[in-house]
């Protein structure tokens, strides 16, 4: 019964491909069209063309806020010359939106970094504190007490560990089951 | 009095051409210390500097205008300017906790700014901007002249530091690599900065005339209206800036000009007590109708069309010859000697 009932199918599909194909290629032209159009007029109006919503940006999490933003923290504080652009690709990829942005940018740029390489650039330090900030909008200031220096240079000779600063945003993500806290956005205030 | 604070010599000598578009100044021309714009790290510059406090400079005290004890953290140094946070802008206005190598001959050390000070005329050339901590110095192998030394100094900024500044995603490392103060705020001689009244703590003795303060600065006395001892402290606000000749006008009187000359000066005396509007700035010779004609009880203007000076409270406030004719000094400020007045209008403000 199946095998009589499928030819029948078949051809109805075909016939229906074929009446749809020529009139819904025009339509299409024409929504693609109107589309167009108005994505200028709205890039009129705002100076900004819309683009597509991108898909979502996925990383593995920790468990609470201050988890994820002390693990971060550490890994963005600690480096050497040599393995500064895997560390900050390593973060990319453990964050995302504007955190993600910022290191993998950061990655790309400290992998050809002259100056980084022939001065022996190395960063080194410790989390202080992570707190959050007035608001409650997932925003902490994190706070890091850092010592840079050069093996072949003497650029930061004589300076002493300093206080740094920075605001960071983190992200609940996953599933309800499996809720996860990522870094979102990551801003050193000095 | 904060340590850095320093006796202004008020002298100033020519290091620079600053031709200012101005509103047609008939003041005397004159030449001028000017503040420098630090480079961005890497690119050191040869400044004038001074050194302060220690056993042979007890009056400097201990503890520096950012509250630092200056014993504890000796790698300090104070910025040269004026006598506010806002004034001592000689170096574009540092943050506090701004550190810079110094280098004096061979040595070089880190330092951080923890104080302010007035400053005074160019050393050796160079403008003075900087003060050094006593201990400081003597790292540097600066021999120790009971807080007198004063000589060239090589200033350079410090690269950025910790992850954020090293690779580039803070403000502060963007403005650094720029050269740009961190803070925002404009340097000497690319405009001018905001000031308040309630900014300064007005010194105060008793009597009905103000004195000269060592500093430089003008105590009000105390049985003096208040409109007085708002022009003295309005006064204090722009001691030790350099003079030069168009300096101020261009600039509302509620900003802190880089730089005065003596209508200027005037001008913005007399805005302390809301005698001017905010955008004017009259030039001697516009001074001569000033008021009401004659000396004043409190305050008396002496203008024609080459030069103008005043009277507060007993205190000239001048803008050459400081300590009488051929001194030498060409600063902006307070002075203890009175001058001849001939040729020149009387002119005080009425009620005063």
């Amino acid at each position: 019964m199946t095998r009589s009932r499928l030819p029948v199918w078949l051809c109805a599909l075909a016939l229906c491909l074929g009446g749809c194909g020529g009139g819904g290629a025009h339509r299409t032209t024409r929504r693609r069209a109107s589309r167009q159009a108005r994505a200028l007029a709205e890039a009129e109006a705002k100076h900004e063309y819309p683009s597509p919503t991108p898909p979502a940006q996925r990383a593995p999490g920790q468990l609470t806020a201050v988890g994820a933003i002390t693990a971060f923290a550490r890994r963005y504080i600690n480096w050497d010359a040599q393995d500064v652009s895997a560390q900050m690709s390593d973060l990319a990829r453990a964050s995302i939106g504007q955190a993600r942005s910022e290191m993998t940018l950061a990655a790309a740029e400290t992998r050809t970094d002259s100056t980084l390489q022939q001065g022996g650039i190395a960063n080194r330090g410790s989390v202080e504190a992570v707190a959050p900030l007035a608001g409650g909008s997932e925003r902490y200031v994190v706070v890091t007490r850092e010592a840079t220096t050069a093996s072949a240079s003497s650029a930061y000779a004589g300076l002493a560990p300093a206080w740094h600063l920075t605001l960071a945003t983190v992200t609940e993500i996953g599933p309800p089951a499996e809720r996860r806290w990522v870094l979102s956005a990551w801003q050193p205030q000095n | 009095m904060m340590a850095g604070i320093v006796i202004a010599t008020l002298a100033a000598a020519a290091f620079t051409a600053l031709d200012q578009a101005t509103g047609g100044s008939e003041c005397p021309s004159g030449a001028g210390a000017a503040a420098i714009a630090l480079g961005p790290p890497g690119t050191g510059q040869t400044v004038g500097a001074t050194e302060y406090g220690g056993p042979g400079d007890p009056s400097s005290g201990e503890v520096g205008a950012s509250g630092v004890n200056l014993a504890r953290d000796p790698d300090s140094y104070a910025e040269l300017g004026g006598y506010t946070f806002a004034t001592a802008d000689a170096m574009g206005g540092l943050p506090y906790g701004t550190p810079l190598r110094i280098t004096w001959g061979q040595r070089s050390a880190i330092a951080y700014k923890q104080d302010i000070g007035l400053g005074g005329g160019p050393i050796d050339g160079y403008p003075r901007v900087i003060d050094l901590w006593w201990e400081l110095a003597g790292r540097l192998r600066i021999p120790y002249e009971d807080g007198q030394w004063s000589g060239p100094v090589r200033v350079q900024r410090t690269p950025p530091t910790g992850a954020g500044g090293t690779l580039g995603q803070t403000a502060s490392a963007a403005a650094a690599e720029s050269g740009l103060p961190a803070s925002g705020g404009l340097a000497s001689g690319a405009g001018g900065s905001c000031f308040s009244l309630a900014d300064s703590a007005l010194p105060l003795i008793p009597g009905d005339r103000a004195t000269l303060l060592p500093s430089g600065l003008a105590a009000a006395p105390s049985d003096a209206p208040s409109a007085v001892k708002r022009m003295i402290a309005a006064g204090n606000q722009i001691v030790g800036k350099p003079y030069v000749y168009g300096g101020g006008h261009g600039l509302p009187l509620s900003e802190i000009a880089p730089s005065y000359d003596c209508s200027s000066s005037v001008d913005h005396i007399l805005y302390g007590d809301g005698l001017l509007p905010a955008a004017s700035t009259p030039t001697s010779g516009e001074l001569e109708s000033f008021g009401l004609p004659g000396p004043g009880r409190w305050v008396t203007l002496y203008a024609n069309a080459d030069h103008v000076f005043m009277y507060v409270a007993g205190l000239r406030w001048d803008t050459w010859n400081a300590a009488g004719p051929g001194d030498g000094s060409t600063g902006i400020g307070w002075h203890p000697l009175v001058r001849d007045a001939d040729g020149f209008m009387p002119r005080h403000p009425v009620g005063l």
